[in-house]
């Protein structure tokens, strides 16, 4: 690098107020030189002793060119360490510079120029000594917690096969999601701060049973959610939007169920789909979704060139990537094959990102949770099953 | 994380004063600004942002001594509580090394306080920090109001809404009369510098 140019770097990566903050407390002299592919002119901040003291950018000067830098997100700097001998029209003090240049970007006053980059992805799994994988939840809203409940350890929170539609949220401890089985008690995950307790599938189809049971290991504190306004969030949906989530439901109870049997070795790979014909492309990138209007589907999972069934669908299920709600199969970790009889049509993922912007953030994480849970418990299935076939 | 100015032989790190709108935020830092002006240097910085406003000074906290040579200077902020100011938060918040979340202990305000909570954890998380893990203090702030006959909340009830699983150590304050705010920002610094002794795995002494 040359050493007139001691630093030089993008903005998207480094923004102007921390740039402004480096060279400040530095105690720097000299130009940052910033070039932006998104406008016409370039621009020129000079700094005194850290202290920015003029700006350019084509007719602007002083602090109203400095203050319209701040809008600029990907352009690329470049300081150069050399003696200033610039008019002084800048006298804020730095921070104050900053601060006041980030507000007017947020209050719209600075144009933003450029693209923003996108957010992360969380990570919300761990485990713990069980081995059993632990699905944790984000930070818990109180505002939808009506009241408090304590489950000593061993105690079953939520029963198999009986009615029920209360929801809760894990304020603190941990427990298991345990399917009985004539073959046995089948242990499939773990839930712990901040997961939720019951599907928001029974909240659309009313007088469904529980698909399995909840445990308390240890002490647990539950916080019991709001069911009415869960309901009324709810009923304030799309039927496309609904019909989205009983689909992620019924996939998970699915996938439980798999679990169980895989626990029990009782799930066999095959090596081919009978009439069952790929659907689709392969192009990973493809966000297309669809609802099955006719015909049946396999969502499978390719293991040494055969086949793991994960769950069928059917009529009104939904197949397709929606980043969004962080859609746990297909395309990523499973293909779709089709009957003969095949039908579809497309939903406009638009709609339901509108929709899903407008939504509560309970509402939201009880989504992802569900989510969350099939992606955990499939690849617990893919463990069991991956395990059970390799020779010992 | 700190900054370690060699120059100046000085080290930077940052305390930031979160929480929901009206919360009290600056006017805990104009407390101190008032009441430790001896410690502070520099002007206080104040900036209109909707509904609130975001204050920044920088601070030297007395009886800490140099730390590995260098002097210890604390920069303390706050940030403006409403959403729209994400490129002002994301600045204050970025390389922040310690956090007041000063709540609001009326009633009415119960659910500004959770939304702020979380939108500081989700911040938080931008930046790879994790709300459990980065020093910590909550502040139950307004308790003053109850004696005009404004329904607060009670301490045990806010720190089992919002401190459950943060276990973070908490104050009340009434940070208009200045009562709890010197032991909130002590102790948030205090927990701030072991922090720090630990990430740069310096020695206790």
């Amino acid at each position: 690098m040359n050493s007139d140019k001691p630093l030089k770097g993008n903005l998207s990566f480094l923004g102007l107020g921390e740039l402004l903050q480096l060279l400040g407390s530095g105690g720097s002299t000299g130009i940052i030189k910033l070039t932006n592919i998104y406008t016409d002119n370039p621009g020129m901040i000079y700094l005194v002793d850290g202290n920015p003291v003029n700006a350019e950018c084509g007719e602007m000067k002083g602090i109203e060119a400095l203050n319209s830098f701040f809008g600029w997100m990907d352009a690329e700097f470049e300081f150069l360490n050399e003696d200033v001998s610039t008019e002084r029209l800048i006298k804020k003090n730095r921070m104050e510079i900053i601060l006041d240049g980030l507000r007017m970007v947020d209050d719209g006053i600075i144009e933003k120029i450029g693209k923003a980059s996108p957010p992360k992805k969380s990570n919300l799994v761990a485990s713990d000594s069980s081995k059993l994988p632990v699905i944790k939840g984000p930070l818990i809203d109180y505002a939808y917690v009506l009241d408090e409940e304590e489950f000593q350890d061993g105690k079953e929170i939520v029963i198999q096969e009986k009615y029920g539609n209360w929801f809760w949220v894990i304020l603190s401890g941990t427990v298991e999601v345990v399917l009985f089985t004539p073959a046995g008690n089948a242990s499939i995950v773990r839930l712990t701060d901040g997961a939720f307790i019951g599907s928001i599938g029974s909240l659309i189809q009313k007088g469904k049973v529980r698909s399995a049971s909840i445990v308390a290991v240890g002490r647990v504190q539950l916080g019991i959610l709001d069911h009415d306004r869960l309901f009324r969030e709810l009923a304030g949906l799309s039927e496309k939007f609904q019909g989205i989530l009983v689909s992620f439901d019924n996939r998970l109870r699915q996938i439980t169920s798999i679990c169980t049997d895989a626990i029990f070795n009782k799930v066999e790979l095959q090596t081919g789909l009978g009439e069952f014909k790929p659907f689709g492309n392969d192009d990973k990138e493809d966000n297309r979704v669809y609802k099955i209007i006719n015909g049946e589907a396999l969502v499978v999972r390719n293991l040494d060139k055969k086949f793991l069934r994960l769950c069928e669908l059917k009529k009104d299920d939904i197949i397709g990537y929606i980043p969004f709600l962080s859609s746990p199969h297909e395309p990523h970790s499973a293909s779709v094959y089709a009957s003969d009889d095949f039908e579809t049509e497309e939903i406009d993922l638009r709609d339901i990102k509108e929709e899903y912007d407008q939504m509560t953030d309970t509402f939201k994480n009880m989504i992802q949770h569900t989510s969350t849970s099939i992606s955990v418990t499939t690849g617990r299935v893919v463990d069991l099953v991956k395990k059970s076939s390799t020779p010992q | 994380m700190a900054v370690i100015n060699l120059m100046k032989r000085q080290i930077e790190c940052k305390i930031v004063f979160y929480g929901p709108g009206r919360s009290g935020k600056t006017t805990n830092l104009e407390y101190i600004h008032k009441a430790f002006k001896k410690q502070v240097a520099g002007k206080m910085i104040s900036i209109d942002t909707e509904g609130d406003r975001t204050l920044f000074f920088d601070f030297l906290p007395l009886g800490i001594g140099k730390v590995k040579g260098c002097d210890v200077r604390v920069q303390l902020y706050t940030v403006p509580g409403q959403v729209k100011y994400s490129s002002t938060r994301e600045l204050v918040l970025k390389g922040v090394d310690g956090v007041v979340f000063v709540a609001d202990s009326l009633k009415v305000r119960r659910e500004k306080n959770f939304i702020s909570l979380k939108d500081l954890h989700a911040n938080l998380k931008k930046q790879g920090l994790n709300i459990l893990k980065i020093p910590l203090v909550l502040q139950y702030n307004k308790r003053d109001l109850q004696k005009k006959g404004l329904p607060i909340m009670s301490v045990d009830r806010m720190n089992k809404e919002l401190n459950r699983q943060l276990k973070a150590p908490f104050f009340s304050a009434s940070a208009l009369t200045g009562e709890g705010v010197g032991a909130t920002l002590t102790q948030t610094m205090k927990l701030t510098l072991q922090h720090l002794h630990k990430e740069f795995q310096w020695s206790k002494k």
